[in-house]
């Protein structure tokens, strides 16, 4: 086997759970890269032809999730799905692509740089074998297993009729959440996300709302230091300004006006009006 | 019988001297002295003093008709530095001085009643525009130092015009840079206590070159910090010396300093006018902005200044000069300064304050703040909260403190980091991932404008300079969201 490839079987060690919870999991999944980046992300797909509001709204959820640590699943296909992973790529966080060929294979070729910098980092997975080449079916079953690995499927943008149906329905399958970005009742690429939403799906118009349909608080997104959980008790128990803080912890001006600006930024503690640091 | 002569000279229109001709005519008629070509009061008076001047040391004043023009004459001519030229058409048309005597001289310089020759506002301005069109300058002789300060110029100083009896005076060829002299700061930041923070700030502000505002109760030293601000800054370069000083110059104040390398540091009072504080009036004088170019300047109490003189200084603070529309043309100042505001956080000054309660109504408060208005709290790179210090510090002897030797050390050190970046990298700001991720997040979840994003970018990549790193790291932008603009509650 090349550097890199990984084949698991279900019910072997390696073989994501909750692939496995789901209805009519694949026998066997191929991948190339890391294989414990499979891990339950979100799933963020869309139409092929996408508009520029559709790739907006991918670039958007995708870059914040990969910030928030959560896994952006897609299927590179040219697109939304695309604009999706290489958004969370770009903000440095995880991304995983399932294709509907074999994993080594560069389909579609506009993805090519994009699938082979998650080869590198993160993981390709498929259920069709090594250089296994596409077909028209091989499309549609992919899409159970985008909506397996996932804990959730947000659609960002879809027309009416729309192959993002089969994944929003596998996921229902599944029972996996479905959300889905609203967009203009004039716009054609739109009616397809705009029904998700009649038909019950969770619309989401912001990250704060994608946070909360994930169960994840909004505003500690950014990993925490340690130090910084040393330094949110300092101030929980007395507000104080940066000088003062810098001779309670015991670190020199600069380091404090730096973990004080970090902290506040991702919501830790917050600048009270009178210029003192306390809890948010 | 009729009788002419040119003299060249200059007149100041904003800090440029544009070349003016002084032509006289002495003709056959009533004793006339009539001056044309736009003059102002100060140049009409010009007659009375050449008049006298010329008799006082022996020359003889004609008695005929004597009209003298002022060419271009469109052009509106102020200041009494016509006065020399004048005199000198008057004494060529009357063949008392040879013309040729002046061919290839540019004369410019007040007259006395008593002959004396004394120097006027723009002296430097003159200066330049004589090197420049390659004219020798007669003037003044108490100009000569501050003359010679300009490159390639021959000048010939005057003490009084009785010497031109004797030919014209020998000249000075300039260009010889002053000795590197730097006066000790005006603050030093060793003498002020506490105030760590500020203290960080202020370094930032120094190597970044970016406006800053403190806001504090009364007493808690902001105006001591923002005065040793001017110290921590490098003195002035080679080619800025003669920029500021030309200014100074021009606005009639003594550019010595500025050609010595001091930077200026300019701090108006909050009654000064629109006019007072980016220039104008008549005849037009640079205001306070051009007066602290290339330096600080310093506005105390913020919001006591009219709102009108606040709202002035938007463009310029952007632009870096300041260009004035009046009926005659429009006048370019160069403003291109370090700007520090300071301020108190409410009327009574003590809303935060440890000790002292506040008895502003949160009303009050909200309208004293306002009264500076959100484009200029949005044109502040940073904002410190500057605070009373435990009178024990105060007391307690000598503080160790670091002094601005070392700050200036580490302001040097980030600045000639900074021409180095963009020498090797160009004005382009690399931020590592996690330092975007921090950017883009802060800016989302405090909704900032986004002129108030890139000035979060620049200080960051300002704090990473001081840390010689080539890309901006997240310890730097979150120093740098510290330092985010204190706005209204």
């Amino acid at each position: 086997m090349k550097s890199g490839q990984f084949v698991v079987r279900i019910g072997e060690e390696g073989y994501p759970a909750q692939l496995a919870e789901s209805p009519d999991p694949p026998e066997v999944l191929y991948g190339i890269g890391d294989p414990s980046a499979l891990t339950p992300g979100l799933a963020v797909i869309g139409a092929r032809r996408a508009t520029p509001y559709g790739l907006r709204c991918a670039r958007l959820f995708a870059g914040w999730a990969a910030r928030s640590g959560i896994p952006v699943i897609s299927g590179a296909a040219i697109g939304c799905d695309a604009e999706a992973q290489a958004a969370a790529l770009e903000a440095g966080g995880c991304t995983v692509a399932v294709l509907g060929c074999g994993p080594d294979v560069d389909y579609p070729r506009r993805s090519a740089e994009t699938l082979r910098t998650i080869r590198e980092r993160y993981a390709v997975v498929s259920e069709m074998p090594f250089c296994a080449q596409p077909t028209r079916w091989s499309f549609v079953r992919r899409n159970r297993i985008i909506a397996g690995l996932s804990r959730a499927v947000l659609v960002v943008e879809a027309g009416l009729p729309s192959g993002t149906f089969s994944t929003a329905d596998a996921a229902l399958d599944a029972g996996r959440d479905v959300l889905a970005v609203p967009g203009s009742i004039f716009s054609s690429e739109s009616r397809g996300a705009n029904r998700l939403i009649r038909q019950g799906a969770t619309s989401v118009t912001d990250v704060g709302e994608l946070a909360q349909a994930l169960g994840t608080e909004g505003r500690h997104v950014l990993a925490a230091s340690d130090a910084m959980d040393e330094s949110v008790r300092v101030l929980a128990a007395d507000p104080m300004r940066p000088d003062d803080f810098a001779r309670a912890v015991g670190i020199d001006i600069v380091s404090a006006a730096q973990t004080l600006g970090a902290m506040e930024a991702r919501g830790l503690v917050a600048r009270y009006p009178d210029g003192r640091y306390g809890l948010a | 019988m009729t009788v002419q002569a040119t003299i060249a000279t200059a007149t100041v229109v904003g800090v440029e001297a544009v070349p003016v001709e002084v032509q006289a005519d002495v003709s056959a008629g009533l004793p006339v002295f009539g001056i044309v070509g736009l003059p102002d009061a100060a140049v009409q008076e010009a007659r009375d003093r050449v008049r006298a001047a010329l008799r006082a040391v022996g020359f003889e004043f004609p008695n005929a008709r004597v009209t003298v023009n002022l060419a271009p004459a469109p052009l509106r001519k102020h200041g009494t530095g016509f006065d020399l030229p004048i005199a000198l058409a008057v004494l060529c048309a009357t063949g008392q001085l040879g013309a040729q005597v002046f061919k290839g001289i540019a004369a410019v310089g007040e007259l006395g009643l008593d002959g004396s020759v004394r120097p006027v506002p723009g002296m430097l301005a003159h200066a330049l525009a004589a090197a420049r069109t390659g004219r020798e300058l007669l003037g003044p002789a108490a100009a000569t130092g501050v003359v010679s300060a300009v490159p390639r110029l021959t000048y010939r100083g005057l003490a009084s015009i009785a010497a031109l009896r004797a030919g014209l005076p020998g000249g000075v060829f300039g260009g010889d840079t002053p000795g590197e002299a730097c006066p000790g700061p005006l603050v030093d930041l060793g003498d002020i206590a506490g105030h760590a923070a500020a203290k960080r700030c202020l370094e930032v502000a120094a190597t970044g070159r970016h406006h800053l505002l403190l806001v504090g109760p009364p007493g808690s030293g902001k105006s001591l910090l923002a005065r040793a601000l001017a110290g921590l800054l490098p003195p002035l370069g080679e080619d800025e010396r003669l920029e500021t000083a030309l200014v100074h110059s021009v606005a009639g104040l003594d550019p010595e300093p500025c050609l010595r390398g001091v930077r200026p540091f300019r701090s108006p009072h909050h009654s000064c006018t629109v006019a007072g504080l980016v220039g104008g009036g008549t005849p037009p004088r640079p205001g306070e902005l051009s007066l602290a170019h290339n330096g600080v300047l310093f506005l105390d109490e913020l919001p006591e200044f009219r709102p009108g003189a606040l709202q002035a200084l938007r463009q310029p603070v952007e632009q870096g000069s300041v260009t004035l529309v009046r009926a005659h043309g429009a006048l370019h100042y160069p403003a291109h300064f370090a700007l520090i505001g300071a301020m108190n956080p409410c009327p009574c000054g003590f809303s935060g304050d440890r000790e002292k309660h506040c008895s502003c109504a949160p009303g009050t408060i909200a309208r004293y703040v306002s009264r500076v208005g959100g484009p200029m709290y949005d044109r502040m790179d940073m904002s410190i909260r500057v605070d009373r210090i435990d009178p024990g510090l105060l007391i307690g002897g000598r503080q160790v403190s670091d002094s601005s030797e070392g700050a200036r050390e580490r302001v040097a050190a980030g600045r000639a980091f900074a021409a180095f970046r963009r020498e090797r990298l160009g004005a382009v700001v690399v931020l590592e991932p996690a330092a975007r991720a921090l950017a883009e997040y802060a800016a989302r979840s405090a909704h900032l404008s986004g002129r108030a994003v890139v000035r979060l970018v620049n200080v960051a990549r300002t704090i990473a300079d001081m840390d010689e790193a080539p890309s901006v790291r997240e310890e730097h932008v979150g120093e740098a969201l510290g330092y985010r603009t204190w706005e209204a509650q």
